[in-house]
């Protein structure tokens, strides 16, 4: 029944941790979490559920982690890519390490699943693969919850996010936080604006297709993001009772997320 | 799981956790010191180190020790989550007591950094296992595991976590900015006051005090995760408190040297998160010259409470040591378990006073980690355990005098136990025709006492070897004879005292294809221990003590003369400050009213003390008597 490596620490991001299969593998699911979230706190009981259910025995699972209080979007977006190029081939790049005894990945499949900033990181690298032409730019998927793609109240965004003592002092110590300009709908020529248009400029041209997000899930009444559909995606899942932060932490009652990025395969 | 498959997890906790960085280099440095038989500077490297300090390499060493020491209680812990077997593979197994019993390893982790997990981790690895009952398909058990590595991997790579950790320790580090060294007290009076933190807080650079102030609150954010984790597995205590007890040394610290500091901690918490230029801060940020958005004060000030408050209770929460105490009883009652030869039961004089009684008896038992309590759940009286006589004398003393419950005592019952003393062949058919289907099992075997290289090897008292070939009894119905067996053990032959040991060699037996099944075996199995076990020449043991007896000259020659009654073997006779000393083994059953009598003869001037030595067996003529004695208290079955 368990049928992954313990948590693999990775040096790329922050707190990054890889579960590899030990069977021959053919999907990657790479998390990539919110502001003020973690690697794998932003996902609760993602983990967990993930590596004990019989449909993931054969999927690879990345967490990825970095640090919102510092650099851009585009910065952190950047990163993401390149850390998703070596991902592609984790025994190469040393990400599974040798001494493991796991065969070289051939991934069908690769799932990103991004919560609120993430999107905005996830869509981002897509078109960073776009543009470079990469191979597995074609089998990628996008599975968003509360995505912040459309922008997001960074006020509200800022209590929410970062609930613990430790963030609310982070506040207090003046960090400037770049990452949330990025985040601002008002702000003119920003991230949000640039990826809107390219995104939408691929889709009319039909050349668009690994765009369009294949899950997307909002909280009932979501503070900090609007849930107004965006290009192609499919049309969003509405849930009610949960927050911006809970939207994506499945837990023994809640299992909403889990069951939703299980439909996808 | 399988045993590849646990065999799967071990060797991928081995790549990740100890063949490389700090882990490897811990057990390098171990080996280096024993190879070199250099105990006394490896001793010195592990030193108990204030006043001074540890600085460059010895501290890494000592750091790298530390790994290693986390390393074998990582696997303590994944066996108690499921994840691992409880029998490891030898090399680790060596491995692991090699270094958890170095005497210098020993000191450090027992007596001048105390590190009780790893004690119980060597205990557990050192014994017998064949007990303990690995959580089976425990999707949580096994899903906190690998949370609750992650958790130890975000502490171990936070740097100011680590600087905060590094102070509890007792670590000081040079601050350019202090000119000097910041220790733990430096950030306790930071703490103490909301002017100075709010300052400290708000450095761009961070020096080392600063650090060690945001370590504390970056821990804290840790504690409540850790909550939260350690709730999750509420329905494990083992695996519940083992976890705690992974970073128990830094609980135990921050309870010596913050607890009383808390309630002020957070209060100047709470202060600085609660001024007004918070939110004006994060906007001015943000919007810099543009229209500043609404602002709800209140709401960050509710906010900033609620996080206040929440944290100081996750703390409180996880620093309560009374909290897991689920691996300390199992581990006491381990230890203490086979010490334990005598017993009482007590139940109080007026029925009201149960409930004053059992709170009584469970104080004395947290305070006393050798008085062991059960419940005979047929009469529903209290049972204590003691290691001695005296032992059990102080106890009832204690509840009648300092917890003031009247109470009414059984005879102190004795923990004899029985033992084989010949070996012998026997051959056993279980055959049942009741209607319907059959019941058929047929087993060959030999009954005895257990090889002493077995029990040399710690692996428990029951001895079975399978030496069926050709599969004359199929290889599914083995564990159930082996079962059957092992139960029978409980009750020995002559008085029903568990059997000290016994061996079972397995050679023989034939099945049906359509009546026989596991339970025929395992029947089969119990009818051929109670047929055989007679053949194999039963006989009692009993627990003999060690005394030493501190007398006046004068009283000497009586005390001797009473010992010689009562069965004693003279092992030495000294002096200390002007009182004879007399050391002896007596039986147990003979001391039961030791303590009067040798008041009695000495005038109150003689003492002794007393110890669990071995068990021994009983001479013929007392064999009887203690036979006779039990049957007419029913303790035998006619």
């Amino acid at each position: 029944m368990v049928n992954h490596t313990p948590g693999i620490p990775s040096s790329y991001g922050i707190n990054s941790q890889s579960f590899f299969s030990f069977m021959e593998p053919n999907s990657l699911i790479v998390f990539v979490h919110g502001f003020g979230g973690s690697a794998l706190g932003t996902w609760n009981n993602f983990s967990t559920m993930l590596l004990l259910d019989p449909l993931f025995v054969k999927t690879d699972i990345l967490f990825y982690g970095y640090d919102t209080l510092k650099g851009q979007a585009g910065d952190h977006a950047a990163e993401l890519y390149a850390f998703l190029c070596l991902a592609e081939n984790p025994l190469a790049s040393g990400i599974l390490p040798a001494d493991m005894g796991l065969a070289e990945r051939t991934y069908n499949r690769i799932v990103i699943v991004a919560h609120s900033l993430g999107a905005i990181l996830a869509r981002q690298v897509l078109l960073l693969a776009y543009h470079s032409g990469v191979s597995w730019m074609d089998k990628t998927n996008l599975a968003l919850f509360a995505p912040a793609h459309q922008g997001a109240n960074i006020i509200s965004l800022a209590t929410q996010a970062l609930p613990g003592i430790m963030n609310l002092l982070g506040i207090f110590v003046k960090f400037r936080y770049p990452i949330l300009s990025d985040l601002d709908p008002t702000t003119p020529n920003g991230i949000i604006d640039q990826i809107r248009s390219q995104t939408e400029h691929l889709q009319n041209s039909g050349r668009g297709e690994f765009t369009k997000a294949k899950l997307v899930v909002y909280a009932k009444g979501d503070k900090v993001v609007r849930n107004i559909q965006y290009l192609g995606d499919v049309p969003a899942k509405v849930v009610p009772g949960e927050s911006h932060i809970g939207v994506c932490k499945p837990n023994d009652i809640y299992n909403k997320p889990f069951e939703l990025l299980k439909s996808l395969f | 799981m399988t045993s590849q498959e646990f065999d799967r997890n071990l060797q991928s906790l081995k790549v990740i956790y100890r063949n490389q960085g700090k882990t490897n280099n811990g057990f390098n440095v171990v080996q280096s010191f024993i190879k070199e038989h250099n105990s006394e500077e490896f001793d010195h490297l592990l030193r108990f180190h204030i006043p001074k300090g540890v600085y460059g390499e010895e501290l890494i060493k000592r750091f790298e020790i530390d790994a290693l020491i986390e390393w074998y209680n990582l696997l303590f812990i994944g066996v108690l989550a499921g994840y691992l077997d409880r029998d490891l593979d030898r090399d680790t197994i060596s491995e692991l007591q090699l270094v958890l019993n170095n005497p210098s390893i020993v000191n450090y982790y027992e007596e001048r950094y105390p590190y009780l997990l790893t004690s119980f981790t060597l205990q557990f690895f050192s014994t017998d296992r064949k007990e303990f009952k690995i959580p089976e398909d425990n999707s949580a058990a096994i899903g906190a595991y690998h949370i609750f590595m992650t958790l130890n991997r975000i502490l171990r790579e936070d740097e100011d976590v680590v600087r905060f950790l590094g102070m509890l320790d007792y670590v000081w580090y040079e601050d350019d900015s202090q000119a000097g060294y910041t220790r733990l007290n430096g950030v306790l009076e930071v703490l103490g006051s909301s002017s100075v933190l709010k300052e400290v807080l708000s450095l761009n650079e961070k020096n080392e005090m600063a650090k060690g102030v945001w370590g504390f609150i970056k821990f804290v954010n840790v504690l409540s995760e850790f909550r939260s984790l350690l709730e999750s597995i509420g329905n494990e205590p083992l695996l519940q408190s083992a976890m705690w007890m992974y970073h128990g040394y830094y609980f135990d610290r921050m309870n010596a040297e913050m607890n009383l500091f808390f309630d002020k901690a957070f209060k100047n918490l709470g202060l600085v998160l609660n001024d007004e230029s918070l939110f004006l801060n994060v906007a001015e940020g943000v919007y810099q010259d543009q229209e500043l958005p609404m602002l709800d004060e209140d709401d960050l000030s509710v906010i900033a409470k609620k996080a206040t408050a929440k944290s100081l209770d996750d703390v409180m929460w996880m620093l309560n040591p009374n909290r897991f105490d689920a691996i300390k009883n199992y581990f006491k009652n381990r230890i203490y378990g086979p010490l334990r030869v005598i017993a009482i039961s007590v139940e109080p004089k007026i029925q009201s006073e149960i409930e004053r009684l059992s709170r009584s008896i469970t104080k004395l038992a947290e305070e006393d980690s050798t008085l062991g309590v059960e419940l005979d759940e047929d009469t529903g009286q209290i049972i204590l355990r003691c290691i001695n006589e005296l032992h059990l004398s102080k106890t009832i003393l204690r509840i009648n005098h300092e917890f003031k419950v009247e109470i009414n005592t059984g005879i102190p019952q004795v923990a004899y136990k029985e033992a084989l003393t010949a070996s012998v062949l026997h051959r056993e058919i279980y055959k049942k025709q009741s209607g319907g289907r059959g019941k058929f099992a047929d087993i060959q075997f030999e009954i005895g006492p257990a090889d002493q290289s077995f029990l040399s090897e710690g692996k428990g008292g029951f001895q079975f070897v399978n030496r069926v070939v050709g599969g004359v009894v199929p290889e599914d119905f083995i564990p159930f004879i082996r079962k059957g067996f092992e139960t029978s053990m409980n009750y020995g032959p002559m008085a029903g005292f568990p059997l000290e040991n016994m061996k079972i060699t397995l050679f023989g037996g034939s099945f049906h294809t359509v009546e026989s099944d596991a339970l025929s075996f395992e029947l089969c199995a119990k009818n051929g221990f109670r047929e055989a076990v007679y053949k194999a020449k039963p006989i009692i043991l009993e627990p003999i003590m060690l005394i030493e007896i501190l007398t006046p000259e004068q009283f000497f020659v009586d005390i001797l003369v009473d010992l010689n009654r009562r069965r004693c073997m003279l092992q030495g006779m000294d002096k200390r400050n002007n009182l004879e000393v007399l050391t002896a083994y007596v039986p147990l059953n003979e001391m039961l009213d030791y303590l009067k009598t040798l008041h009695s003869i000495s005038e109150y001037r003689a003492s002794y003390t007393t110890q669990f030595s071995h068990y021994e067996s009983v001479p013929q003529i007392i064999q009887k008597d203690i036979l006779a004695k039990l049957k007419s208290n029913s303790r035998i079955n006619n």
